[in-house]
Order: structure tokens, then C-alpha cells, then sequence
């Protein structure tokens, strides 16, 4: 079968979702097993992943630029939390209720403005934090997904959605403050 | 909150989403060499060539459903506009609009014909006018054969077994004739008791003659006795 897709390779027709399994598809099983831990579940994320992929296939021009490996990185590894979740039987309600609301107070957008130089580091504290913020408000304000489509990617409903959508943005304002 | 100050967080967000990107896509890169040491599944490699060969398909359906789609328009469009033209066609031109209606009177008359004719004025009962005049006698072995009408010019055509004609037309005395009496003979006769023509050409002959404010005349290749003969036996008829 490596010969076929060789065989892809070489086409001229060969379109972007051919051309993102060919480069990337390693990286998407390694970011699947590293979840689930498991080779058949790893298979079904990788499946599943190049599915959604293709709805939104419109959006990605190049294949090896910034925004496609990080489009396709948060895809796999939220299909494959999503599928460890339904596995191990964790209702999502939990998960979203542990993070905690308190204490948050907003900065001044003088304050978010100045500390906008230090964004590498504030997307990387907040990734830390919890990755599924950092990851919700890129997919909102990156990639101006709406709310539906945040929702099928990430494999939660859309009214978890907001919910998680208000939560990161909380959690934004208090590292900008910090 | 207002509409600047949601600007400006907006902006904020989006900048602090384009730095999330760029260190995923860093951490993506360095995933090659763990990626490589994992065993990669055939059944994966199966399974994605399976899946872009029913894409391909998908998108080749899809590609002729789309071309047949436009296609059709434009073949919908393309017919509208030859019907449209043929029917303006048809009501616009007089000739033409006198053939189509003749030709359904003619189908349901000849049907009629048959049961109630009478033998010494078959002609008039097979045309549909409300007033009009007509031969009630024709020679031996003509019958009607078709009527039609331009504006005031009416037309009744008999035709025998052989295929030979008999027209007789009638109009307002007001219209023009022109007769081709280019190397014919010409004389004048009397029609029920008005003045008339008779043009004899090769064989055949013409009759011509004005009564009561109509023109009439007859045209068939017939003999001077049965052309006076059908010329003195026209009759008006009213329904």
C-alpha cells in the first residue's frame, strides 16, 4: 500500500488532505498513542481526525505552514482526549466543573496591551495551564471557527463551548495581570 | 463593556492565539524522530487509500453532477427561448397561424362529412365560415378538399381522384386580382347575368366575374361548360 501512496506522491492531482497524510500522518498516529496509550484507538483518532480534517479543508492553502500542523495537532489530540474521556467514562460536566473561577481579576486593556510583547510566553503559560484554553480561543479567534464547528472538533457540546470559551479568557486576564 | 474595548480584547485574543499556533506547530516539528521510532500501522496506510479512492469517486460524481447541472440550465434556457420563439412565431404570422387552425378543422370535419353529407352540396358542409358562398355544383368525381381564409379572401379547394384542383376563392370586390393572361386567351362571358372573364391558358381556365360586392373566381382545369356550370351554381350560405 506504501506504493500507492508513492503513487500519490508523484501525482500532480493530488490534493492537500493526500498531501497532509503523507507528511503528517506519523506525527498524528505519535500524538494519538501518546494519549490513549493504545495502537487500535490510536488507529480510530488518526481516522477520525482526517475526517473532520476534510470538513475543513477549505481553510488550509499550505500545507506546511504554522497554522496547518497546529490545526491538525489540536484536532488529533482533542479527538483522542475526547475518545479517552468516552472510554474511560468521564462525564465532561466534571472535567469542566474542576477548573476553578475564583480569584480572576480583569486587567486593564492598557495593562493586556503592554503585556501583548510577552505573547509566546502568555500562550505558553496558558497551554500549560490548560492546554484545551489555549487551544478553544485560537480555534475561535485564529481560526474564526463559530461555536458549532469548536464544538465537533473538540468533541464537547456547544454550550460547553461558551462556557469553556469564557473560562479561557478568564484565565488570560489573570496571567496578564500576574 | 463597549465596542472598543471589545475591539481592542478581540485583538488581544487573536494575538495571543497566533503565538498558541506558533509554539504548537514548534512542538509539532520536534515530534519527528519519536514519531519515526513508533510503528505505523499498515491498516492505516489500507485504510487512507481506501478513503481517497471514494473521495476521488465522490468528487468525480460530484464534478458531472455540477457540469450536468449547468448544463441543463442552459439547455432549459435554450429551449424556453425556440418554444417562446416558435409560438411567437406562429400567432405573429397570419399564414402561418391560418395553416394550424386549418388543419384541426379539417381533421374533425372530414370525420362529420361522412354521416351527414348530401349529395348535391357536399362542398358546403364541410366548410366552417359563418357566411360564404359556394359552388353547389362541382364536375364529376370533385369533392371538397380544404377551405382556407386570408383576411377576406376565402378559398375553396376540390380535388378529384386524379389529384387535379378546383379553387374557387371569393373576396370583397375591393381587392386586386392579377391574372397571368401572358400568352392566353381571354373573353368575356356573362356570370348570372354580370359581366365576367374567362381566361383559358393551356389547360387551364379561369373565371372571373363581380356579383353583390364580392369578387369571385374559379380556377381548375376544366372545360368552358362545367366551369360556367360551377360558376352559376354558387349559393350564399349563413349558419
Amino acid at each position: 500500500m506504501l506504493v500507492f501512496l508513492m503513487t500519490i506522491e508523484n501525482n500532480q492531482s493530488k490534493d492537500i488532505l493526500e498531501n497532509i497524510y503523507l507528511k503528517y500522518h506519523k506525527k498524528m498516529y505519535y500524538i494519538a498513542y501518546e494519549v490513549l496509550k493504545n495502537e487500535h484507538d490510536a488507529q480510530d483518532v488518526v481516522q477520525t481526525s482526517i475526517i473532520k480534517l476534510l470538513k475543513y479543508i477549505d481553510k488550509i492553502n499550505d500545507v506546511e505552514c504554522n497554522e496547518t500542523k497546529s490545526l491538525i495537532a489540536t484536532i488529533v489530540r482533542h479527538t483522542a482526549i475526547d475518545l479517552y474521556r468516552k472510554k474511560k467514562k468521564q462525564p465532561l460536566i466534571n472535567y469542566e466543573k474542576a477548573s476553578s473561577l475564583a480569584d480572576e481579576s480583569a486587567p486593564s486593556l492598557d495593562d493586556m496591551v503592554i503585556r501583548l510583547s510577552d505573547a509566546k510566553m502568555l500562550a505558553e503559560q496558558l497551554s500549560k495551564l490548560k492546554s484545551e484554553y489555549a487551544d478553544i480561543l485560537t480555534l475561535k479567534y485564529y481560526y474564526d471557527f463559530d461555536d458549532k464547528e469548536i464544538a465537533k472538533i473538540l468533541g464537547i457540546s456547544y454550550g460547553n463551548v461558551r462556557i469553556r470559551l469564557n473560562r479561557a479568557k478568564t484565565k488570560l486576564k489573570k496571567l496578564m495581570t500576574e | 463593556m463597549n465596542d472598543y474595548e471589545d475591539k481592542v480584547l478581540e485583538g488581544v485574543y487573536r494575538h495571543i492565539a497566533k503565538a498558541h499556533v506558533d509554539n504548537v506547530a514548534e512542538e509539532f516539528d520536534t515530534l519527528s524522530k519519536k514519531a519515526e521510532k513508533l510503528p505505523y500501522p499498515d491498516e492505516l496506510n489500507d485504510w487512507f487509500a481506501e478513503f481517497i479512492k471514494q473521495k476521488r469517486a465522490r468528487d468525480r460524481r460530484k464534478k458531472i453532477m455540477d457540469n450536468l447541472h449547468v448544463l441543463s440550465k442552459r439547455v432549459a434556457v435554450f429551449l424556453i427561448i425556440i418554444v417562446l420563439g416558435l409560438v411567437v412565431t406562429t400567432l405573429s404570422v397570419e399564414a402561418l397561424r391560418v395553416r394550424v387552425f386549418n388543419f384541426i378543422t379539417e381533421v374533425t370535419e372530414k370525420y362529420t362529412s361522412i354521416s351527414i353529407v348530401k349529395d348535391d352540396d357536399i362542398v358546403n358542409h364541410a366548410v366552417d365560415w359563418q357566411n360564404y358562398y359556394a359552388p353547389s355544383y362541382t364536375p364529376s368525381g370533385y369533392v371538397f378538399h380544404r377551405s382556407e381564409q386570408f383576411d377576406n379572401l376565402k378559398i375553396i379547394f376540390y380535388q378529384n381522384n386524379s389529384g387535379q384542383i378546383i379553387q374557387f376563392s371569393q373576396t370583397a370586390s375591393s381587392t386586386h386580382y392579377q391574372v397571368d393572361t401572358e400568352n392566353a386567351e381571354v373573353v368575356d362571358i356573362n356570370v348570372r347575368g354580370e359581366n365576367g372573364l374567362l381566361i383559358k391558358k393551356e389547360k387551364l381556365s379561369t373565371i372571373v366575374w363581380v356579383e353583390e360586392g364580392m369578387s369571385f373566381s374559379i380556377i381548375g382545369e376544366l372545360n368552358d361548360y362545367e366551369i360556367k356550370k360551377m360558376a352559376e351554381s354558387i349559393k350564399y350560405f349563413k349558419k
